[in-house]
């Protein structure tokens, strides 16, 4: 049985976990629903969400299934004590997935990739400094 | 009438069993996806040169040419995949994972399943097959290594769909069936050994087969005329690099690359090892502002037919 946006969000998750992730300035993993409703994302945390999956070019009887992960870093405040620069925390988390698999059932493979290093939203809605990275898991699924 | 003409490609499942003469596609056969698949009868008329008949009585002169069934199909073998391809590339069995050349290309028929009949494709062979990557800047792109074989077959027939002629078995999609990915090869040259860095790699190999007609309408035999395998490589242009492929011109060199697909503690592996290859230099060329590549291509060359190539194929997940 192929791997589902689930299983590829726990195994991102449970990556996550094994960093070190009070040098980025945080202490917890969270999951939420991206975009974030009227309650502020949790503070400061990486915060990990499920995006839209994407169709990747496939065979005849197979489709490539590409299911994204979004991960945020959010901090109260630019220069918050003992945190790191955003660059710092997306490199590290950069390095463990892009190119890399994550154990899981019919994974082709994943990628990472930078997105935005400041969110005017999180900042202008609930001043949080947030950047984030997007995790994508491409899975091979026999129609 | 069948009022169903809406078959579509991905409702076709591509059966394959190695044998002689008619193929029994009901069971033991092996079943793979594919990207594309051209294979086409192509039977050509005759008129020949003669005096008799004339306008009214145009079929006294004319009678069917040769039947050459050909074309290419393209899939993304896992290592699996290829431990029953590979011999039919290879042109011998393989010893354990090691895989030779030889000049007894296994012959194998080919069903190619829709809702709406059948392409049946008899006395098939390689006629060369072409192992290539691709990198793609950016975004999501195609990265798989993909293989291209082309067929030569001797017989091709339309069939009636039926289940009791061709049960599919399930598309097995296990860890050592998934491609290999353009960026998990290593190429390495000479003793030390040194990596060539590159950005796209094919490895080609020619069997030059050729389907014999003697009076017959049928191919009576399909023949090889010889063999080529090369592998090219586009890298990046180093200064290191152009004076190595100027030597190599004259020069055999080893040249081993690798497929290596690993997750966690488990890997499959392909090695292609070239014992002696020599480069056929071709200068590089600036084109406008864009980065300048270096083509090299490899001519396998060792010093016996069963040295050219070696494949090293291990599946064990």
């Amino acid at each position: 049985m192929s791997a589902n946006h689930r299983d590829v969000i726990n195994a991102v998750i449970s990556v996550l976990q094994g960093l070190d992730l009070r040098s980025f300035g945080v202490v917890d993993v969270v999951e939420r629903d991206y975009p974030f409703d009227a309650k502020a994302p949790p503070c400061p945390a990486i915060v990990v969400s499920m995006l839209t999956e994407g169709e990747h070019l496939g065979l005849n009887n197979i489709s490539d299934i590409v299911y994204p992960v979004q991960i945020l870093r959010t901090g109260h405040s630019l220069n918050n004590k003992g945190g790191a620069p955003r660059a710092s925390w997306r490199g590290a988390v950069r390095d463990v997935f892009d190119y890399k698999r994550l154990g899981l059932e019919c994974e082709l493979y994943t990628k990472s990739r930078f997105v935005e290093m400041e969110y005017d939203a999180a900042w202008k809605s609930y001043n949080l400094d947030t950047s984030g990275m997007v995790v994508s898991t491409i899975v091979r699924k026999v129609l | 009438m069948s009022t169903c003409c809406n078959v579509m490609g991905f409702e076709t499942a591509m059966l394959v069993k190695s044998g002689t003469g008619t193929i029994d596609f009901t069971s033991g056969t092996e079943r793979y996806a594919i990207l594309t698949e051209d294979i086409s009868a192509n039977i050509e008329l005759q008129g020949r040169n003669r005096i008799t008949g004339d306008r009214t009585t145009r079929t006294a002169y004319m009678r069917k040419k040769g039947y050459v069934v050909q074309g290419t199909i393209v899939l993304q073998p896992g290592a699996a995949d290829l431990d029953a391809w590979l011999p039919r590339i290879m042109g011998a069995a393989g010893v354990g994972d090691v895989f030779g050349l030889g000049d007894t290309w296994t012959p194998f028929g080919i069903l190619l399943y829709t809702p709406e009949g059948c392409k049946v494709i008899e006395g098939c062979r390689v006629n060369y097959a072409v192992f290539q990557s691709a990198h793609a800047e950016g975004g999501e792109g195609e990265e798989f290594v993909a293989l291209v074989l082309n067929i030569i077959g001797t017989y091709y027939e339309h069939r009636a769909t039926s289940a009791a002629q061709s049960p599919l078995p399930t598309l097995v999609m296990t860890q050592p069936h998934l491609p290999y990915t353009h960026w998990e090869g290593e190429i390495l040259y000479g003793a030390g050994p040194d990596e060539l860095l590159y950005r796209s790699f094919s490895i080609q190999i020619n069997n030059f087969l050729k389907p014999i007609f003697y009076n017959g309408f049928y191919a009576s035999c399909v023949r090889s005329r010889g063999r080529r395998i090369i592998l090219q490589t586009e890298s990046p242009f180093c200064d290191d690099l152009f004076g190595l492929s100027f030597d190599w011109l004259d020069e055999a060199v080893e040249v081993y690359l690798t497929l290596s697909r690993a997750d966690g503690g488990n890997a499959v592996n392909t090695e292609f090892y070239f014992p002696a290859a020599m480069n056929n230099y071709k200068s590089p060329l600036v084109k406008g502002k864009d980065e300048v590549p270096l083509h090299m291509m490899f001519e396998a060359t060792g010093a016996n037919p069963n040295s050219e190539l070696v494949i090293t194929n291990d599946a064990t997940w």
